[in-house]
């Protein structure tokens, strides 16, 4: 009796599993004969109607694969392309800081998008036109403006004031290894303090209790005090966009944005975003239909209120509360392209070896 | 006579085949890596660090957790086998749950207890009116302490509380005739024959702490990687597959030597001589030393062992927070809308697909996975009894896998089968084979036994009466055999439903089994991913619980598995 | 020397021991009879100080023993099991308790030496106990509460393990061996063939309390009730009701349910009694075997008792016979 009842418990278990829940169909409520794969990082968002509207006019279905952070997509994608699989027909969100590591190892095919014309050269990193640039944005300190204004303490204005005693304890930031945010703001102190000093900075930055994150979620909700997450830390490595979503997403309503970025000279490192064509798509004429649509006017305005980035498309207009909360460092910290290819592995390896004692 | 040499051969050849392909193969492939050119740019910033580092770090938290692990079992062992109290077996069924909980809810328990969302913080803060959470336990080297003894006290319960309440009681009473206290008779007599199962025990917890992943990634933070957590950083976030590689072959080494001490810790070293014929009585504490020792054991046992998987199922009941973007809509309280999201595709949301989805795929693997791993179990069980003296050499080789860590298994696949005509790029198809092969090792032990228990004369006596070989197998063995083939069954579907290492690195992204996708909602903001979260793990840790329960049901006779 | 005082034991809600008392003199051996379950090792755990009684107390010379511990109690135990360490060897099972008594190395060497000697197993000292046969385990457990020299020691049915030919071997090395160690000795057993071959006295332990002591000629002659020759086996236990005539006999209690007739086997007489009494049988045979020198025949009367007698030849099995018992040869007894 019990036997039976075992047998049929485990059976309805195998049932439970393989027929009661049928898999839904994505979002679309039209047929499509094809998929078109994209793969990108979590931060990725996207208007749904806009999405449906270019699935709609090429008959496509498009099947957004979020990846973990960046860094993490980007290197599946290579792990997984040089094995020989395909998980995507596209890839969208390299940034500058990694854009080596897509190029050496030899990943997208190249393609030369119209749109590309319009676009201003200072994002055009890639001449090869791999990778093409998407959008770009300012990964700043951000504080919190509330925590700064009780405790009666003035705002930091420069990378060298982080180091005073003054704000001990009082900064997060993300590892480098693990977080492309981490690793943007770590070549702005490179920009800064010069290959020979930027690992002092740090040392001293450590000296005067920095705390590290993972990942830019933990720094952001976890650590941050002036996120949802209402940690500790009133400096945090972001975005300069991320005011613009904490005045968005503010449980009440606000006059103007809770936190804010140092935008010092250098403090803040431009990311630029790519996207590609992954080597040995099938559909490389959707493929680039879904690039166009990447560069199109309709995408790159619905970029800012989505994923918080600017549009490298200047016909794009800006939404307004983007305009009211967003700040644009007037002289970002950069590297060139060459010498962050030839020393980004090593100026990790230093960091790790300085910060986390590996 | 040749025929039944055939007979053996074409029984060893699909298992062997099987763990030949998807063991042994990528084993080689991540060996290879570790000397091949492609890659060969990782090499460049190499430094004996980042091989001494985490192994060092390995070591020494899990001879830290071993240690704690302990000393909380051994007295809770000592409790469970010597005393009767009020809810004896209620608290023993508890705490055996964590043992067979998956690591991400293990994870997501103890943030739901000391996370800056759990509990424990925001008692804290509605207490002392504060606004930010005061307890900062995650990121730290306590909260994987902690997480790991809450893991594995279970086992030592197990193991040594079962040769203690088996041990026979006269060992230390003649110790204590001949003249010594009863401190001594302990030390002297109890302690050594205890030790056996002392040691394989401490062993077991080791071997679990030494190749933790998911709880180092999730509760330990930036700081702390072990071997585990570094072959996957290295791999997946450094693209330095070389050092990945390197350290799997590390982590392989290490977990080999500790399970091969731990088979032999196992050999039975006094045989029935120290066991009892039946296992001494329990007694109710009487002196005043014995009633606060039971007072304190069961409040530690219940703060320890049972208030993690009561906050996490609690907790996903609860909201405290606005979900991102919902003005004004701040309901705090009871609420069921965690569970209601899983079914809902929102337009935000991590997967582009309802969660629930994810609850499909895991139960689609499991499903395909405890079929795998008990049809090759029983092939493999066949096998070995055929093989007669030859057995023991074979045998180690179907339970090497047990000492593969499954980041490792995760690599190797990676490397090996992505342009496979098998799996055409799909990686999750691998899922199954993977877990299959986690699982195969638990399996053949479940099997085994009962297979050996099946008197010889029985099937000779059905194939005298005139049944074929396949009808004696279908008269004879399969009704002895049913109960270990079901037992096998959940065992496997359990493994795979809470496998994570593995399943990390093959899970297509937008495929993830229910652990993956607990592991990437935790690390998102916003109440409703860590609300979705909770909401997951309290289903699959009812789901295991479930499969645990049935297995103590048909708990089977001869060898305690595990 | 030990003296034991109405000890109360329960068992499972049950009484075990039952206001137990018995008194032990120097030098002297005394067997523990009883049935499996009557409690008999219990009462031993008792005197060990190895397990508490719910009430009553030991004296050893007059000292009561509540407060001493086992381990300073002095008294060797040689456990049913033998409860030989299995993670020590033989040499080293036999030194633990001189080892707890701090013995200097050396003396224990001799002692364990002579021990090892004494039971003939001088090549075993270095021996894992695992691998011994029954037979030398036993003399290495006897040889283990022996070696500390306790002042009172007691044995756990220490044959009950061993198979028929080397009980009887051994039992009379056990009883040279407890002759030779001078000591008090209690002796526990079921087996009463064993107990009078070796005691002093025996002590009969039925329903937790001592039903008898006594020499094994004081028992033999004058059990004390129905259930000790039941259990001595010393013969037919006949209800007054099933006697065929019920007429009383002079001095004797009339017959009735509550009293009980002894006819021993060997005092059954062939042939029909000239006299009037009520021990006359009459039964078909049954079986019929022979003991050396005499039969063991069984009787079943057409009442249905069974009766065993002693007969000088060999009787055809369903051949009737006529015994009887002459008034003088039987006992009466309670039941």
């Amino acid at each position: 009796m019990t036997k039976k009842l075992l047998l049929m418990l485990t059976l309805s278990i195998l049932l439970l599993g393989g027929c009661t829940l049928k898999a839904n169909s994505l979002s679309q409520d039209f047929p499509a004969d094809r998929v078109l794969n994209v793969m990108t990082h979590d931060s990725f968002d996207i208007t749904a109607a806009l999405l449906e509207k270019f699935e709609r006019e090429n008959n496509v279905r498009v099947n957004i694969i979020k990846a973990g952070d960046a860094g993490t997509a980007l290197n599946r994608l290579i792990l997984t392309s040089k094995a020989g699989a395909r998980e995507a027909d596209v890839f969208y969100g390299i940034d500058n800081t990694l854009l080596s590591r897509a190029l050496e190892n030899e990943i997208f095919e190249s393609y030369q998008a119209p749109a590309l014309v319009a676009i201003d050269v200072s994002f055009k990193l890639d001449a090869s036109n791999q990778t093409l640039p998407i959008n770009y944005g300012d990964v700043c300190i951000n504080y919190d403006k509330a925590w700064f204004t009780d405790h009666g303490l003035a705002v930091p204005s420069s990378l060298e004031d982080l180091t005073q005693p003054l704000y001990q304890g009082l900064l997060a930031v993300e590892n480098p290894s693990t977080s492309s945010p981490g690793l943007a703001f770590m070549m702005a102190t490179i920009a800064h303090f010069g290959e020979e000093g930027w690992l002092d900075y740090w040392k001293q930055l450590k000296d005067n209790q920095l705390t590290i994150a993972t990942d830019w979620e933990t720094a952001y909700y976890t650590n941050f005090s002036g996120s949802s997450g209402k940690g500790s830390q009133p400096l945090v490595v972001s975005y300069a966009s991320s005011p613009v979503a904490e005045f968005i997403y503010a449980e009440v309503e606000l006059d103007e944005a809770p936190t804010a970025s140092i935008v010092a000279d250098d403090a803040c490192w431009r990311q630029i975003e790519f996207a590609g064509i992954v080597k040995g798509t099938k559909q490389r004429e959707l493929a680039e239909k879904f690039i166009d649509f990447l560069l199109s006017k309709d995408f790159q305005e619905d970029l800012p209120l989505q994923i918080f980035v600017y549009p490298v498309l200047p016909e794009a207009v800006l939404p307004k509360a983007f305009v009211k909360a967003s700040q644009i460092p007037e002289k970002p910290a950069t590297l060139d392209l060459a010498t962050i290819t030839r020393n980004r592995e090593l100026w990790i390896e230093q960091w790790l070896e300085i910060m986390l004692g590996n | 006579m040749k025929r039944s040499i055939w007979q053996t051969l074409l029984l060893w050849a699909l298992p062997l085949a099987f763990l030949l392909v998807f063991f042994y193969q990528p084993l080689v492939a991540i060996f290879r890596l570790v000397f091949s050119t492609q890659f060969s740019q990782g090499w460049k910033l190499f430094r004996w660090s980042q091989i001494t580092k985490p192994l060092g770090f390995t070591l020494y938290q899990a001879t830290l957790s071993t240690i704690l692990t302990l000393i909380l079992g051994l007295p809770a062992a000592y409790l469970f086998a010597r005393f009767q109290f009020a809810g004896r077996k209620f608290l023993r069924v508890l705490i055996t749950i964590p043992f067979i909980l998956p690591t991400v809810v293990v994870a997501a328990a103890f943030n739901t207890l000391l996370g800056p969302r759990g509990w424990l913080n925001l008692g804290l803060m509605s207490l002392f009116n504060l606004s930010s959470p005061p307890v900062n336990m995650l990121n730290s080297l306590s909260a994987i302490l902690l997480a790991h003894v809450f893991y594995n006290t279970s086992i030592v319960i197990r193991m040594v509380g079962s040769s203690l309440s088996r041990l026979n009681q006269n060992l230390p009473s003649a110790a204590q005739n001949l003249g010594a206290s009863p401190w001594r008779a302990f030390k002297e007599v109890t302690l050594p024959l205890l030790m056996p199962s002392i040691l394989s025990a401490t062993l077991m917890v080791f071997l679990f702490d030494f190749s933790s992943f998911g709880v180092v990634l999730m509760l330990g933070g930036p700081q702390f990687s072990t071997l585990e957590v570094e072959i996957y950083n290295q791999a997946m976030n450094r693209f330095n597959l070389p050092v990945a590689g390197l350290l799997s072959i590390v982590q392989l080494a290490f977990t080999l030597l500790v399970s091969v001490l731990i088979n032999r810790s196992n050999q039975p070293r006094y045989g029935k001589a120290a066991m009892a014929f039946e296992s001494s009585g329990l007694r109710v504490a009487k002196e005043s030393w014995e009633k606060a020792f039971v007072i304190i054991m069961v409040t530690v046992l219940l703060l320890l062992m049972v208030t993690p998987t009561v906050s996490l199922v609690t907790r996903s009941f609860f909201s405290f927070e606005a979900a991102r973007g919902e003005r004004g809509e701040l309901n705090t309280g009871f609420t069921l809308r965690y569970y209601r999201e899983l079914f809902e595709n929102r337009e935000k949301s991590l997967f582009y697909v309802p969660p629930i989805l994810a609850i499909r795929n895991s139960m689609i693997y499991a499903g395909i996975t405890m079929l795998l791993a008990t049809t090759l179990g029983l092939i493999s069980v066949y096998a070995i009894q055929k093989s007669g003296s030859l057995s023991p050499f074979l045998e180690p080789l179907f339970m090497l896998p047990l000492g593969a860590s499954a980041v490792t298994l995760g690599l190797g696949f990676l490397i090996v089968f992505g342009s496979s005509v098998l799996t055409q790029g799909r990686f999750q198809a691998l899922i199954p084979v993977a877990h299959s092969l986690v699982a195969l090792p638990l399996v053949i032990r479940t099997l085994l036994p009962a297979l050996r228990g099946i008197p010889v004369n029985l099937r000779l006596v059905a194939t005298s009466m005139g049944a074929s070989p396949s009808r004696a197998f279908r008269e004879v063995d399969l009704p002895i055999l049913f109960r270990a083939i079901v037992v096998s069954l959940l065992f496997a579907f359990t493994i795979s439903l809470g496998e994570f290492g593995a399943s990390s690195f093959l899970s297509n992204t937008a495929m993830p089994t229910i652990p993956v996708a607990i592991f990437r909602y935790l690390s998102q903001p916003g109440a409703l991913n860590y609300g979705q979260a909770l909401a997951m793990s309290s289903l699959l840790m009812v789901v295991c619980v479930a499969g645990s329960i049935i297995i103590e049901q048909i708990r089977l006779p001869g060898e305690e598995v595990f | 020397m030990l003296s034991v005082r109405d000890i109360y034991k329960k068992y499972e809600g049950a009484p075990l021991l039952n206001g137990l008392s018995f008194d032990l003199a120097q030098g002297e051996i005394i067997c523990l009879l009883g049935s499996s379950g009557s409690g008999k090792s219990t009462l031993l755990r008792i005197i060990a100080g190895l397990e508490e009684a719910e009430s009553g107390a030991v004296y050893w010379d007059g000292v009561d023993l509540a407060q001493t511990p086992a381990h300073k109690r002095g008294y060797g135990l040689m456990f049913q099991d033998y409860a030989l360490f299995p993670h020590r060897n033989v040499y080293d099972n036999i030194a633990f308790g001189l080892r707890m008594q701090k013995h200097p190395e050396a003396d224990i060497e001799k002692i364990v030496g002579e021990r090892l000697k004494s039971i003939r197993m001088e090549n075993f000292a270095k021996r894992p106990v695992t691998e011994l046969s029954g037979g030398e385990q036993q003399r290495v457990a006897l040889a283990r509460a022996l070696a500390p020299d306790p002042r009172l020691l007691m044995l756990d049915e220490p044959l009950g393990a061993l198979d028929q030919g080397l009980r009887e071997e051994l039992t009379q090395e056990l009883r040279q061996t407890l002759r030779d160690s001078h000591k008090p000795v209690i002796y526990v057993t079921h087996d009463h063939q064993e107990a009078f071959g070796l005691a002093d006295r025996l002590l009969i332990l039925h329903d937790g309390v001592i039903v008898q002591g006594g020499s094994p000629q004081e028992l033999f002659e004058n059990p004390a009730n129905a259930w000790v020759a039941g259990f001595l086996g010393l013969g037919n236990l006949i209800s007054g009701n099933d006697l065929q005539n019920d007429r009383m006999l002079s001095g004797q209690p009339e017959p009735s349910n509550e009293t009980v007739w002894l006819l021993r086997p060997f005092d059954a007489r062939m042939g029909d009694s000239q006299a009037d009494i009520p021990f006359n049988f009459e039964g078909d045979v049954l079986d019929c075997i022979y003991m050396g020198e005499r039969y063991r025949t069984k009787l079943r009367t057409p009442q249905g008792i069974i009766l065993s007698i002693e007969t000088p030849s060999l009787c055809v099995m369903g051949e009737q016979i006529k015994v009887y018992w002459q008034v003088e040869d039987v006992l009466c007894l309670k039941s």
